[in-house]
């Protein structure tokens, strides 16, 4: 029972950077409808750069933090502009292709600018751990908790309480009316890319913080683990998207207690294959709507 | 204020307009009417930019805005319904009327972090006037996906209103509605959205239109056949061979 309650304690915690990853993924579906698969490879060169600084710098950690963050959100409006500005609005495959195109781009980059495959990546802490009764809690795990935790309630009242948040909000239920009230959609949408690079750079930064080590395929590792979480809670809802992350953590943390490392992805990929079967729309996603719904949702 | 000139709109080989010429006037509330794919509403779409067309000119104000983008020719000041109603279904009443003000913000950055304005502040009371004003104050925090077909064009009405527009153009304000529904909405029409304000106002209902239009301009297959005082208009030989098939009532 302790070690149910344990696992399930790291789970949460691990989780929470996968809730942030399906948050980035959410924000941007919900405005234009469209998966940005070079969403794990931005964060993965954002934080080859970070790392670039430290190997030959020996920049401080913090500094690590800013610089992946920052260049996270850079990578982030540079594949919009190309892969989803620059392709027409209908072509909603194309800007998709584009976007995977682009992952390999992504890839070549960080491999030119720190050729061996494998880099040490500075951790916030000394890896050290604390108790609590029966449990034990790891201090960098627990911190990447609470950025998370600042991440979303910021988040939140962005998209809630400000006049920001209403026009993204209102791009993302119906851009045709949103743009004849004078909502600007091409900065909507490059805002959305910002919101979702700032959200990838920070979790990129807690789990790399956490492995302390970065190789390219972490991209690739992103991209997966964020599609999951958030077609596990439902494509386009934000509170989904947290439940989904923390659901990923938790099944991933008993998989990998009770099975064995080499079945925690294989757990990942089967609960999302049960999900989709059982309920397609995922934990929070819409339900099969009405047919007056539909006309009602129709843009 | 509005004038279009030669007007043309091709979709392939069909003309949905051709050669369309019509001028609306300061204080204006003209009704164009017209049987089903006459050209109405795509006479709409090109005025608010959703897409551009083949030939002619539109100018507001004398500024040529032909083939501008929908959200430059917003902010303008020319605001438009939607015949599909177009609403925000998961925000309430409230911030459906309040995202329509986004438009007429400035103040870069600093404008955009504003917070939702609290009960009582001068965006807030804009608002609320405006809900009031259309009857829906007391459904300000309802989810507009749950709110009754009448209620949600009145939404439609009360976001065009909350922008101050220079010209409203109302696309089938009454569709999908009964004969008492549809009289309510003319009242609004009448009472609340015309007084002061230059409305274009797309309808085949006669009862709105007979109640609310102070000209009339009819269209059929993309050319306007008629153009008048509705008693005048109506009264055409031609518009009752086109409008009504030379036969019977249109329907109220």
């Amino acid at each position: 029972m302790i070690d149910f309650i344990q696992n399930t304690v790291d789970g949460v915690m691990f989780g929470s950077s996968y809730a942030l990853l399906a948050i980035g993924f959410t924000i941007v579906f919900g405005v234009m409808r469209r998966l940005n698969l070079a969403f794990g490879a931005s964060i993965m060169l954002g934080a080859y750069m970070g790392t670039w600084l430290h190997v030959h710098y020996q920049v401080h950690v913090l500094v690590v933090a800013v610089t992946t963050v920052a260049c996270t959100v850079l990578v982030g409006i540079y594949v919009e502009r190309l892969c989803f500005h620059a392709v027409r609005r209908d072509a909603a495959l194309a800007s998709m292709v584009s976007s995977f195109v682009i992952w390999m781009q992504l890839e070549e980059a960080a491999i030119h600018l720190l050729p061996e495959r494998t880099y040490a990546f500075p951790g916030l802490f000394a890896a050290g751990s604390y108790e609590a009764g029966p449990f034990l809690f790891r201090t960098e795990q627990t911190a990447m908790l609470l950025l998370a935790a600042v991440m979303v309630g910021a988040l939140h009242l962005l998209l809630h309480r400000t006049r920001f948040g209403l026009a993204l909000r209102a791009t993302s239920e119906n851009p045709l009316a949103a743009a004849y009230m004078g909502i600007h959609r091409t900065w909507t949408v490059l805002c959305a890319f910002v919101l979702m690079s700032l959200a990838g750079g920070v979790a990129g930064f807690a789990i790399l913080a956490t492995d302390q080590q970065i190789t390219p395929f972490f991209g690739l590792w992103a991209t997966f683990k964020g599609l999951i979480a958030m077609m596990l809670g439902g494509m386009g809802s934000l509170p989904g998207a947290i439940l989904g992350g923390l659901l990923l953590g938790v099944v991933e943390a008993h998989a990998l207690w009770y099975l064995g490392a080499e079945y925690r992805d294989l757990s990942a990929f089967l609960l999302l294959f049960a999900m989709l079967v059982s309920r397609p729309g995922g934990l929070l996603g819409q339900r099969i709507l009405s047919r007056e719904e539909l006309a009602f949702r129709r843009v | 204020m509005l004038a279009l000139s030669g007007v043309e709109k091709r979709f392939g080989a069909l003309a949905a307009l051709d050669g369309i010429d019509l001028a609306v006037e300061i204080g204006d509330v003209l009704g164009i009417v017209g049987p089903n794919g006459s050209g109405k509403t795509t006479l709409l779409n090109i005025v608010t930019g959703v897409y551009p067309p083949t030939a002619g000119r539109v100018a507001f104000q004398d500024t040529d805005i032909t083939g501008w983008a929908g959200h430059r020719i917003a902010r303008l000041g020319i605001a438009r319904t939607f015949q599909n109603i177009r609403l925000f279904p998961t925000m309430t009443v409230f911030d459906n009327v309040w995202a329509a003000q986004h438009g007429r913000v400035s103040g870069g950055l600093f404008g955009l972090l504003r917070s939702r304005p609290a009960a009582g502040c001068g965006d807030a009371r804009r608002v609320d006037e405006v809900l009031e004003q259309v009857g829906l104050l007391g459904d300000r925090e309802v989810l507009a996906k749950h709110l009754p077909l009448p209620a949600r064009r009145r939404l439609e009405i009360a976001r065009t209103l909350a922008v101050d527009a220079r010209l409203l153009l109302l696309d089938e304000p009454a569709g999908g509605m009964t004969p008492a529904e549809t009289a309510d909405m003319a009242r609004l029409i009448h009472e609340v959205v015309a007084p002061g304000r230059t409305c274009v106002v797309i309808e085949h209902k006669m009862a709105l239109i007979a109640g609310v239009c102070s000209r009339l301009c009819v269209l059929d297959f993309g050319r306007k056949i008629a153009e008048g005082p509705p008693d005048r208009v109506l009264a055409d030989p031609r518009v009752r061979q086109a409008y009504l098939g030379g036969e019977g009532e249109p329907d109220a």
